[in-house]
């Protein structure tokens, strides 16, 4: 049914922004001693990896939303799921520190939950390549 | 010189934003609540919450359709123009409306004040006139009022509304040439630091939604943008702006005088059906008809919203007489330049949004609403220390006391008047003239209380009082939406009127937010003010 | 909210100082800022105004498309003169600035006008 489709694929595009942002607010010095304490320092390998994976979440989640809502309006919603899944962050990094951590790696099972839901659900192929 | 820019910017940013910031905010809130204006509209006539249930099922277009057409020729029979607007997702109801019959003798070109309109909300599969629902404007309320203002003519509005939209402009621009940190700061917030946290909410709730914040500030300006720049169409089309909008709009506005010559109007039905074969089975949206009964009618059909971006949405022109297919578009208009103004227009508008991307929009919104608010306040808790130290005696200058004042009643005060406008809505008594108006008068009633309250006492117990007072207007409202013969939570829920639960939720939840925010101020409140005297 | 640099970055006074940096200096300074207020609003709009109108004329597409691209355009225009006014380093320099930028476009549009007239 395209109405689970098109739900599965709205999750993703959050699951996958928020994970996305975790992993690249975590590469900031600044947020990642908020987690492990002061003067703890990330290696440089560590925040490459971590600005990668970023990355890979925030493009998955513009996949998802042109998947979604097609070329243009894709881009539009992709705006509002970044924001989204922002200000879930800040508020994460201020008031529950501790649960960052499984704040991203939560999203991340969550995106990877969606995704095989989306695959599953049949024509994702067809409405990703057609979206694009 | 970069620092000397940067000053200067962050000079402009700080005041280009206040001196307009109270109507910006009225702008932004009123905007935001817009996006959901036709299921405001509805939750303010509980007459119809039990009909919107069974009309949720899909009516057929050519039933419905033939349904307008009858009841429009029954009351309508004399208007020199109809419209039609089908039911679609955010309003299950058929609309019909029309422009008076001119009295004799009255100047043909003279256009009929809105009000004066006619209308009637039709139950799409039997006709039934639903419109014993009580009079009131409902969401139109909050829509015109982002940008006609109220009590003044629309024009004078919409010159201030245009200028603070330009300063919100300035501010938005300047302030990101000011904001030097503005990738390292982004997911930053440091709460209970007094001016540390004001400016930190600030950013966030600008940086995050910046995209939206542009696009919706400059779509704005478009939306409005021949009124404001004439000088383009002065010049290309010198005395003919008549042409200039109907080569915009695809067709001429059908501003004609009735032909002497009676024809009874073709059936709609078959155009609707028609037309939809052209475009490829999708539905049409709105149906306007021009001297309908006259040899020279017009019907000018438009595609339904919610699939293209563009407001300027593909339209087909009939003879009105005949039936025949005259003029029209089968995509949106062609050029790159129109399709863009279209674009921008929609999106400003947001009616192609489904429900997902709306949400997106009403969160950005909010946080515009969130990034005037902080603004204002931070200025105000900046430059208190400022005052006291120069002051002495503990007392504030007139421009911060003005600031503080305008604060409470601006920000506060309108965050109370908006429940008071649904609460006058459940409870003033129906019927009668005026109805809409009325409700009205007490939304600004309570806002002009409000205020002078807040600048007789600016003071942080008005800042609680007045959003406790907001709060629990909100919060209370899903109780009052039951008592007052609305479709209650359990109800709507039930039934899947996702429109009437939906106003009751978010009523609930920026209820409890704003009664959060009251306590949060209390004498316990974790804000520990860094400088003396700081906190707002 | 803008950090200044640290000093050692830089020399002890700027290298060209905004003449209304400093608020301190009474009439002269809100002389200067009412003067870029003025130049601001006034003249950044008759600039909108002269350059939406120049380029409504010079473009070639049809009409309909020259106006609105125009007009589009234009309201980028204001709030560019808008911080142009206050950017600049002197009330002074503003009003210059802006001065000859409409001079420039009203001479611009002359042309044009006189083209499309004898057209």
């Amino acid at each position: 049914m395209s109405g689970w489709h098109d739900t599965f694929l709205a999750m993703l595009a959050l699951a996958a922004a928020i994970a996305g942002f975790c992993a690249l607010s975590l590469a900031m010095d600044r947020h990642w001693e908020q987690l492990q304490g002061r003067g703890a320092a990330l290696t440089r390998r560590a925040r490459r990896r971590l600005r990668h994976a970023g990355t890979v979440g925030l493009l998955a989640s513009l996949a998802a939303c042109i998947a979604l809502r097609g070329a243009g309006q894709g881009w539009v919603a992709w705006a509002g799921m970044l924001t989204a899944a922002a200000i879930t962050l800040v508020l994460a990094l201020s008031y529950a520190t501790r649960g960052v951590m499984r704040l991203g790696w939560g999203a991340t099972a969550a995106a990877l939950l969606a995704l095989g839901a989306v695959l599953l659900s049949g024509d994702a192929i067809i409405s990703i390549t057609s979206g694009l | 010189m970069k620092e000397g820019f940067r000053q200067s910017m962050a000079w402009l940013h700080t005041w280009s934003g206040l001196l307009v910031g109270w109507i910006l905010f009225l702008v932004f809130a009123a905007g935001t609540a817009s996006y959901f204006r036709d299921e405001i509209t509805l939750w303010m006539k509980p007459e119809l919450h039990s009909a919107s249930q069974t009309h949720a099922a899909q009516a057929s277009q050519a039933g419905a359709i033939d349904l307008a057409q009858q009841t429009l020729e029954q009351r309508a029979g004399n208007s020199r123009r109809w419209f039609i607007n089908m039911p679609n997702a955010r309003n299950p109801a058929l609309e019909a409306s029309w422009i008076p019959a001119p009295p004799k003798g009255a100047d043909p070109k003279a256009r009929p004040k809105r009000r004066e309109f006619g209308s009637a909300t039709l139950d799409p599969a039997t006709g039934k006139d639903l419109g014993t629902a009580r009079a009131t404007r409902g969401g139109d309320f909050f829509f015109r009022l982002h940008f006609d203002l109220h009590y003044m003519s629309a024009i004078w509005g919409r010159w201030i509304v245009g200028a603070c939209a330009m300063c919100m402009l300035v501010a938005i621009l300047s302030g990101i040439v000011t904001h030097k940190r503005i990738f390292k700061d982004f997911f930053t917030f440091r709460p209970g630091k007094g001016q540390r946290s004001w400016l930190d909410a600030h950013n966030v709730s600008a940086v995050l939604a910046l995209p939206f914040h542009l696009m919706i500030t400059y779509t704005g300006l478009v939306t409005l943008m021949f009124m404001y720049l004439p000088s383009g169409v002065q010049a290309v089309y010198p005395d003919k702006s008549d042409a200039f909008y109907a080569d915009l709009n695809g067709g001429p506005s059908g501003n004609t005088r009735p032909s002497r010559e009676l024809v009874p109007l073709a059936p709609l039905g078959p155009m609707l059906a028609q037309a939809s074969r052209i475009w490829h089975g999708a539905p049409v949206g709105r149906i306007t008809v021009s001297n309908p009964g006259h040899a020279n009618a017009r019907v000018n059909l438009v595609l339904q919203e919610g699939r293209d971006m563009t407001q300027a949405l593909p339209n087909l022109t009939f003879e009105g007489a005949t039936g025949k297919l005259v003029a029209g578009t089968e995509t949106g208009q062609g050029s790159g330049a129109l399709q863009t103004r279209g674009v921008m227009y929609g999106l400003h508008v947001g009616r192609f949004a489904d429900s997902l991307v709306r949400a997106l929009f009403f969160l950005s919104g909010l946080a515009g609403c969130a990034m005037v608010a902080t603004g204002l306040l931070m200025w105000a808790v900046k430059e208190r220390p400022k005052h006291l130290k120069a002051r002495k005696d503990g007392s504030i200058g007139f421009g911060l006391r003005l600031v503080d004042g305008l604060n409470v009643g601006g920000i506060a005060g309108l965050l109370l008047a908006m429940p008071v406008l649904f609460w006058a809505n459940r409870l003033l008594p129906v019927g009668g003239t005026g109805r809409p108006d009325l409700e009205i008068a007490c939304f600004f009633t309570a806002w002009g209380i409000a205020a002078v309250a807040g600048l007789a006492w600016p003071a942080r117990w008005m800042w609680r009082l007045q959003l406790a007072l907001g709060g629990a207007l909100f919060a209370l409202l899903p109780l009052l939406n039951a008592a007052t013969g609305g479709a209650g939570l359990a109800s709507s829920l039930a039934h899947g009127l996702w429109a009437i639960a939906g106003f009751d939720l978010v009523s609930l939840v920026l209820g409890v937010l704003l009664l959060y925010a009251s306590l949060r101020l209390g004498p316990r409140a974790a804000v520990k003010p860094r400088l003396a005297g700081s906190a707002a | 909210m803008t950090s200044l640099p640290s000093p050692a970055a830089h020399p002890a006074r700027p290298a060209r100082p905004h003449r209304d940096a400093d608020p301190g200096t009474g009439l002269r300074y809100r002389a200067g800022v009412a003067s870029r207020t003025v130049a601001a609003i006034g003249g950044g709009y008759l600039l909108a105004s002269l350059g939406t109108e120049a380029l409504a004329r010079a473009l070639p597409l049809a009409p309909v498309d020259n106006v609105v691209t125009a007009t589009l355009a234009g309201l980028v225009l204001y709030p560019c003169a808008v911080m142009w006014s206050f950017a600049a380093a002197s009330a002074l320099r503003a009003w210059l600035g802006l001065g000859a930028a409409c001079a420039l476009t009203m001479l611009v549009l002359l042309a044009l006008r006189a083209l499309g007239g004898a057209a």
